[in-house]
Order: structure tokens, then sequence, then C-alpha cells
């Protein structure tokens, strides 16, 4: 289904409606002193808006790469990526900086809170970069906490949170700018059993809300949330299945 | 980002490391402590050197021993000196020469006590009567010395304020008696309080003085000479200067072995030494900053490390450089200040402590405190500046890898 997509509408072709994330021929490697690690060699991937997709695959097979490049914090060697219609080849760090805080919502494993800093302002934090006044963002962050069940917490500290808690203000605070995309890297990798559900549960919502989320896990449970399952292995994709078909394999 | 989340967030990383931030304030406490207790010394200075020159009055002139460019070379019978016939010298150029009088003056260290109390008295003053006349001196109790008193060679005393209070208490003294280096002397008078000069003085006899306490080899320390007007000063001078000049027989060419200082000589000498002061002022306030702002420079990059992933996160959801910057700057500026601040306090402290002890007027004044605490956020500015920008350059996903 997605490589006929892609055929159908290839990237760069003027007037074509673009995908959310159109990557292609993508390549990245790391240098460790003479050893060159291949953490991407060729993926091609096209996903759209509004979609709910589980990045798969054992370790070290290049998901986070993958997520970082998708993230516009880490840039290709080879190929081309285009988020929503941009090219975010060669563009200056502020641009891209510009480029995260508006169009990227980031969930992070460690949940990757400001430490010493209550729930409320780190969901503000977003938009105190896109300078969004004061007001504006109190009500924006108290909105966002409201909606992953927080309200009763926005003067808590990260470390006065248990660990869903802090998953859930670090969603709030990917969801405050209304992004075009979550991208969330093993969001429940440090959470127990039940938590997980609850957050996968949060996740659900969002995306029925019309949000476009990826999401990277290696727990079949976490993929199963998801509509459609792409399973990355050595830097190269190996299978990107909706997730009925894949039940069903 | 407005200035106060900036501030406040500041301030959390501040207050998170105490200690370390306590340490890393004290260089620039030191410096602006330090900065700030000089001003107040020159200040001091100045106003005590203006309050000597009311003390001596604007009719007087005072001769030292030691040319302009004397300096004591240590050994003994070579340092110039004067004598009472030096004295009598420049009285003779009489009023036709601007002269009113010529007392010679001598300044043993003494030691008063009554009982238990002692004071030590640097500026004792043994010296006739007569010049008392024309000094600018206000009696709180009892009497003047008086010309029976020089021949008499009597031994009486008059105290300045500051010396009474320390051996009698407030306000009293006068009619008691003061034991100086072992004579039994009779307190006369107390006089009112006028500045910090003639406050710790005490004045008796010139005979007295010579008898019981000098000996009666002692050089005069100096020579008060009463001029006959104002206007009369340049003649005076040089009417002093003949005189002496014959009496030391100093042959033509050779250099005068004492000086003559007229008010404003000593208007001179304090704008000397404010200027030097001012050269070590801004020695000391340029060194220690500097030692003050690399301490400040040096725990801001030890922050930028520990907060490299903090770092991360930021750039991750969308912090353009110059807010990572403007953020880290404003830490190091805050820091600097407070450090700014607690200098002012602790040096202004120190200053009326030590004022409380000596008897100087201490004061500051707005200028210097404004100046201090604005170079200290110009010492934080420039050395937060190397750390913020390294904080800024660094790569988002190198930084949100960092344990
Ligand atoms: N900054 C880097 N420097 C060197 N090598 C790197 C770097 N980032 C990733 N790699 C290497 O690239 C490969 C893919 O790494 P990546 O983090 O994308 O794997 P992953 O699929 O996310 O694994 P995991 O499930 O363990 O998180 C690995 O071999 C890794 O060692
Ligand atoms: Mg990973």
């Amino acid at each position: 289904m997605s490589a006929a997509e892609i055929d159908a509408s290839g990237p760069g072709v003027p007037g074509a409606d673009p995908a959310l994330i159109q990557i292609e021929g993508a390549r990245r490697s790391y240098e460790l002193g003479d050893e060159v690690v291949h953490a991407l060699r060729d993926v091609t991937l096209r996903i759209e808006a509004g979609e709910h997709v589980a990045i798969m695959g054992p370790s070290g097979s290049g998901k986070s790469t993958l997520m970082n490049v998708i993230g516009c914090l880490d840039q290709l060697n080879e190929g081309r990526y285009l988020l929503d219609g941009i090219d975010v080849r060669d563009r200056a760090d502020d641009e891209l900086a510009e480029i995260r805080n508006r169009k990227i919502g980031f969930i992070f494993q460690q949940f990757n809170l400001i430490a010493r800093t209550s729930a409320l302002e780190n969901v503000e934090l977003p938009l105190v970069y896109a300078g969004v006044g004061r007001r504006e963002r109190r009500r924006r962050a108290h909105e966002a906490l409201d909606q992953v069940g927080l309200g009763d917490r926005t003067g808590h500290q990260p470390s006065e949170l248990s660990g869903g808690q802090q998953q859930r203000v670090a969603i709030a605070r990917a969801i405050v700018t209304d992004p075009a995309l979550l991208l969330a890297d093993e969001p429940t990798g440090a959470l127990d059993l039940a938590t997980t559900e609850a957050v996968m549960a949060l996740l659900d919502e969002l995306h029925e809300q019309g949000r476009t989320i990826v999401v990277i896990t290696h727990e079949e449970e976490v993929g199963a949330h998801a509509a459609r399952v792409v399973r990355v292995r050595d830097g190269l994709i190996d299978s990107d299945l909706p997730a009925w078909v894949e039940a069903t394999a | 980002m407005s200035a106060l989340s900036a501030l406040r967030m500041a301030w959390r990383s501040i207050a998170a490391n105490r200690m370390r931030s306590l340490l890393t304030m004290l260089g620039i406490v030191i410096g602006v402590g330090s900065v700030i207790l000089l001003v107040a010394a020159g200040n001091a200075t100045t106003s005590a050197v203006e309050g000597k020159l009311e003390g001596l009055g604007t009719n007087t002139l005072v001769v030292y021993p030691g040319g302009y460019y004397y300096f004591n070379t240590g050994v003994p019978g070579t340092e110039p000196q004067l004598s009472e016939g030096d004295a009598e010298a420049i009285a003779t150029a009489g009023r036709r020469g601007g002269i009113a009088g010529a007392y010679p003056v001598l300044s043993p260290q003494v030691v008063l006590q009554n009982g238990s109390r002692s004071d030590t008295v640097n500026e004792f003053t043994g010296v006739n009567p007569a010049y008392l006349r024309s000094a600018p001196v206000a009696l709180a109790a009892g009497r003047l010395l008086t010309g029976l008193d020089e021949r008499d060679r009597a031994r009486v005393m008059i105290l300045g304020s500051r010396v009474a209070e320390r051996l009698f208490g407030k306000g009293k003294g006068a009619g008691q008696s003061v034991v100086a280096n072992g004579v039994r002397f009779s307190v006369v008078g107390i006089l009112a309080p006028v500045g910090a000069e003639f406050d710790s003085t005490a004045f008796a006899p010139f005979s007295a003085v010579r008898d019981n306490l000098s000996g009666p080899w002692a050089p005069p320390s100096l020579i008060y000479v009463e001029i006959t007007h104002r206007s009369a000063a340049g003649l005076a001078k040089a009417s002093i200067e003949v005189a002496l000049r014959r009496s030391h027989q100093l042959r033509p060419g050779q250099e005068d072995d004492f000086s003559i200082e007229g008010p404003e000589g000593l208007v001179g000498t304090t704008n000397s030494i404010s200027a030097l002061l001012g050269i070590v002022l801004a020695g000391v306030a340029a060194t220690s900053l500097f030692v003050g702002g690399m301490g400040v420079m040096n725990i801001m990059l030890v922050t930028v490390i520990e907060r490299t992933r903090e770092i991360g996160i930021r750039k991750a959801i969308g912090a353009r450089r110059s807010q990572i910057v403007s953020q880290f700057l404003v830490e190091s500026v805050v820091l600097c200040l407070l450090g700014g601040l607690g200098g002012v306090v602790v040096g202004g402290g120190l200053a009326l402590v030590v004022g409380h002890f000596t008897g100087y007027a201490v004061s500051i004044g707005i200028l210097p405190v404004v100046v201090a605490i604005g170079v200290s956020a110009a010492v934080g500015l420039f050395f937060g500046f190397y750390p913020a920008n390294r904080a800024a350059a660094m790569p988002p996903i190198d930084a949100l890898r960092h344990e």
C-alpha cells in the first residue's frame, strides 16, 4: 500500500499533495575511529498526515537514528527528507529549531522534563521559545495538562511526579504547540505495564483527535496500537504493513 | 523569552548549587568589597585633611623639617631638623615680613592615663599657648592655656573631645588630672568637637612638655607660623625661606632642607593622595574582578557541561541559539550582580566598623555603589559570553545523548 502511494506521487512532483513525512534514499553513517557504522543504509518512507505508525526493530537497527532525522535533530549523509513539504537539508540551526518548535512534539523514553521546574512551566516552555505571551501560554499549558489528565498537578516538579505522570507532562509539552507530528521514541520503555497502557490509551486518544503519531518501540503490545507497522533491520526497511495484516501473519 | 522567566530560571539554577554559587561569588564580593572599602578610606582621608585645614585656620603656615623631595635615608644624624632657634629666626622677620608669630611644636608620643583608662595620643602638641589664639578651637568646658602657664612651666593640659571621652566619659574631665607618661598634669579645659584632627589631640604648654615629656634635646617636629593676614601668605613664605636658609647656613644652589605648607599645600597633598589612591583602587578593582570573573567563567563552563542534556532538551523543543545564550548570560550576570551586592554590603560594613573605631568620618556615596554594581554586571556579561556560546553551539542530538 505504501509503496504504491510513493510511486503514485513521487516527492517533488509539482502540484502533488505532499505527505507529512517523505524520506527517499536516506543514508546515515557514523564514524567511530576507523570503523564506519551504517545506521541507515537506504531508507525510503512516506507517512501521511493523520497516520498512526509504529517503527519497530531489534536494538541497533537504526530506529532512533530514523527518529532523529524525522525530528530534524540529525541530518542525512545522503538522500532527501521533506517534512510537511519542506526540504530540511542545509538549514541553519535556528531555522531547524523553529521547525521543531512549530511542527514536531517530542516524547522521549526518559521523559526529559527540565528539573526543578514545575509541570506547568515545563509545558509552557515550547511556547516561551515560540514567543507566545505569558497569559496565552498559561491558558494553553493548562489546557494541555487537562487533556493528559494532570490538571491538578500543575505545580508539581518532575521529582514529585511518578514516571507515568512525568510522561504525561511530557506529552502535554509535546502537544501544547499543536504540532503536525508527535514523535515518540520508546515512550513506555521506562514504565510498568499498567502505566504503559494508560500512556498508550492517551496516545490513541490524541490520534483519534486527528494527530499524526510515530511511535518507536520494540514492545509488540505498544506496536499493536498503531494502524501501520514499519519494521527496520540493519538500517533497512524490512517490512511495512497495516497492523491487521501483521496481526494475522 | 521574557526577562522574568529568564531571571527565574537563573535564580533556580544558582539556588540549586548554593554552596558552589556562594564560593564563586566570593571573588566578586572581595573585588567589589575592597573597592568600596578603598573609596571609603579615600573619602575619609580627604575629609580628615579638610578637617585639618579648618583646624589650622587659614592664617597658619606649617614648616616641616626636610625639603619637598626629602626621603629619610635612615642614617642617624643625617635627617634634617628644625630647632627652637629656627622659630625665633622666623619671628624676627616680624609683621613687615608677614609674620605674626612662630611657634615650635613638640610632638612626643604620650600615653595618658586616668586610673585604668588610658589613651595613646599620637598628635600630642606641646606649643606656646599664644598659638591657640589663632587656632579655631572652642572650649566645651574649663579654660584655654595662657601665657602664664607657659611662663610658669605649669603641668596643665587641655584635651580634645575624643581624648577626654576615652579617659573620663562624655562631657567630663575638666578639673580632674591625668598621668602623662608617668607625670601628673591637671586638665584645665576640654575642647568642643570640631573634626577628627583636633578631637584626638591634647595640648600642653611648650615649656612643660619640654621639661616633662619630650626631654631637653628633642627637636621640634614642626613650626606653626601665624601670618598677619591670609593675603600675606606669599610674603610670609619668602620671609620664612630667607630666615631658615640663613639659620641653616645653606649655600646658594643648595636645596631647602625644610618645607613650608599653607592651606593650599595641604590641598595639593590631598589631591596627590587621592590620585595615588585612585590608581591603587583601579589596580585592585581590575585584578580582583578579573580573577573573580575567571572564577565565574569556570563555574559557568562546568554548569554548561552538567546541563548538556537540559540544553539538548531545550533545543529539541525549539530553543534558538540566542535563547540558549541569553539563558546562560543572565545566569552569569545574576551571579556577578549578587556578588557585587554582597561586596557593597561587606565593604560598606567594614568601612563603618573601621570608621567607628578610628573616629574617621566614613562616607561612600551612591555613585561608587552604582558603578560597582554596574561593573559587576559587565563582568558577568564578559565572562559569561564564552560559556553561553558553547552551550548554544552544542548539536542537539549529541546533547540529548549525553548522560
Ligand atoms: N552518534 C552516534 N555515533 C556513533 N554511532 C552511532 C551514533 N548513533 C547511533 N549509532 C549507531 O548506529 C546504529 C543504530 O543506532 P540507533 O540508536 O538508531 O539504534 P536503535 O534501533 O534505536 O537501537 P535501540 O533499540 O537499542 O534504541 C547503532 O549501531 C549505533 O551504535
Ligand atoms: Mg533507540
